[in-house]
């Protein structure tokens, strides 16, 4: 009675359950390509630099920051937007700018070091 | 090595920083099954009372400064308590009937829908990714509790407040495996659920006799596993307070046979995996001392004196390691205890009861109130799970009335389907001993 009432396994979204990419691909918390892009970032990036993560929106950004906490532990992880806060001062001093899901409008002091197909790109910043 | 292999070696290690707990006279009477669990217990509560030790003292987390240690106190608890350990083990091999293998089958597949459900990544925390994990990986990288961290104002997500046992646990599994392997991490969560089984089978077949105990275990699996699934625990720390909760709450029932290690490790283990475990142990603590409220002084002191006393002990090292590094040692929940609204009691009793359905459209709870009506008569047995499970319910519609009433519906919503797990586990718990007692095995 208790495992029909409970019988996930019936629904759609159960298919094919052992090819997940990221820690939480069938779960509806957050964006798992964001993770994905942050997992390609991270091995791009030079051990004790700091960085940030520009996402579309400010709740974005602060998502993000949250997964690049995680993941992105040898580096010095600034936050963009945090609850409800946007961190300009962060994103100004960051080493290196994770620009996912959106474009920098000015990559003049920019250097682009890699890219996750569309999803993100990693610049490091210049010298000026 | 392979990520698989390490982390299975980590696991055996945390077994065996436990294993005196499976030979001690009180658990010979337990079945393997059981006294593995036992052993798993003790292990995750020990590592992190070691680890918490080296902090005080700065020494930093390795393999060599924590698993060489632990390894030969378990060693040493085990040489020296050999001669107390002698006696007839308890068997497994009594007779099976069709209810025991049916129960079994059934606990099986729940503990396969809970395995396959973490595989899968079907139901991961957001809290495993935000904080838990990601607390670990940066105590890891730090070895030890990572201070900058906690004290920074731009980290405070990571719950600086949150006790320690659930990241030092997963901190462990790190140092072996060598980085933080997020999918495989969230097996922890399914080995804290089969420990739960394990030992709740053993402490329950005490009880109420191993044919009785088998379906009411069966039940209580399923109707957590779905639960832990449906609500997506993943990771989180929801799992061992389950286990921490279910076994605390058993090893303090009154009368034969009597299992006080068992509860001070048990309810050590609350206080150190989540903040509400703190309200857990004084809740348990209490409805003990009120079941128990005929008995004489001295034999009310001797059972209740160290399941009070050593957790007291356990939070206030946690807090005081807080305070002596300028860590928040306050929780917002606390700071506002009497800043509560009860014009939203009505709403918050309306959002309780629309997520209290633990993914399986309420069955989980109305079976075991069910079974509680019809076997009234023997509440007595029932009483501490019962109130225990009622009183928690009541500390979370309390805690809901300190929210503003325009968060109040999203805030259940996000947390009670989880948060009430507990409490779940000890309604049927309640619900199979007033049963079984109406029921008695010949």
């Amino acid at each position: 009675m208790l495992g029909l009432a409970g019988a996930s396994w019936l629904r759609p979204e159960f298919r094919d359950p052992f090819r997940p990419a990221t820690p939480f691909d069938r779960t509806p918390i957050s964006d798992s390509s964001g993770w994905y892009a942050l997992s390609v970032a991270n091995t791009c990036l030079w051990p004790g630099k700091s960085v940030t993560v520009i996402a579309p929106t400010a709740a974005q950004s602060h998502e993000m920051y949250f997964l690049a906490v995680a993941q992105l532990t040898r580096n010095v992880v600034l936050p963009a937007a945090y609850f409800g806060h946007a961190h300009p001062d962060q994103v100004r001093t960051a080493q290196y700018v994770i620009h996912y899901r959106t474009t920098p409008d000015d990559t003049s002091r920019l250097r682009a070091v890699c890219t996750v197909p569309d999803l993100a790109v990693v610049y490091e910043r210049t010298a000026q | 090595m392979s990520d698989f292999l390490l982390f299975v070696a980590a696991k055996l290690a945390v077994f065996s920083f436990g294993a005196p707990a499976a030979f001690l006279p009180q658990s010979r009477s337990f079945g393997r099954a059981a006294r593995l669990g036992m052993a798993y217990v003790t292990g995750c509560v020990v590592l992190t009372a070691w680890a918490l030790a080296l902090s005080y003292v700065r020494v930093r987390w390795t393999l060599l400064t924590i698993g060489a240690p632990m390894l030969a106190a378990s060693i040493a608890a085990l040489w020296l308590g050999r001669r107390y350990s002698r006696g007839r083990d308890a068997t497994d091999r009594e007779p099976l009937d069709l209810q025991i293998i049916m129960s079994g089958v059934i606990t099986t597949l729940a503990s396969a829908h809970v395995l396959f459900s973490l595989l899968a990544t079907r139901m991961t925390s957001a809290d495993y990714l935000y904080f838990w994990g990601a607390k670990a990986a940066k105590f890891a990288a730090a070895g030890g509790i990572d201070l900058d961290s906690l004290r920074n104002s731009l980290l405070i997500h990571l719950h600086p407040t949150y006790p320690p046992l659930v990241t030092v646990n997963y901190t462990w599994d790190i140092l072996l495996i060598g980085r933080m392997a997020w999918r495989l991490e969230m097996l922890n969560t399914w080995l804290w659920f089969v420990a739960a089984v394990a030992v709740l089978q053993g402490l329950l077949s005490q009880r109420i006799g191993r044919r009785n105990a088998a379906p009411v275990v069966a039940f209580w699996s399923a109707a957590l596993a779905i639960g832990l699934e449906s609500s997506f625990t993943g990771g989180n720390a929801e799992s061992p307070l389950i286990l921490f909760t279910v076994i605390a709450a058993m090893a303090l029932l009154p009368g034969e046979p009597r299992h006080s290690v068992l509860a001070v490790v048990a309810l050590v283990g609350c206080v150190w995996t989540k903040t509400e475990g703190t309200v857990i142990w004084l809740i348990l603590v209490g409805c003990a001392a009120i079941v128990r409220f005929a008995a004489p002084l001295r034999s009310w002191l001797r059972e209740l004196a160290a399941p009070f006393l050593v957790p007291a002990a356990a939070l206030g090292a946690w807090m005081l390691f807080e305070w002596l590094n300028g860590l928040p040692t306050s929780d917002p929940t606390r700071e506002q205890a009497f800043a509560a609204s009860f014009s939203a009691a009505q709403q918050v009793i309306g959002a309780m009861f629309s997520h209290l359905h633990s993914g399986t459209y309420w069955l989980s709870w109305l079976v075991p109130a069910a079974v509680l009506l019809v076997s009234w008569k023997s509440w007595r047995q029932a009483a501490l799970p019962a109130i225990s499970a009622l009183l928690l319910l009541a500390f979370y519609f309390g805690y809901y009335l300190h929210v503003e009433a325009a968060m109040v519906q999203d805030m259940v919503k996000w947390t009670l389907p989880r948060v009430s797990l507990p409490s779940l586990a000890l309604f049927i718990i309640a619900a199979g001993m007033s049963w079984a007692t109406r029921h008695p095995e010949r």
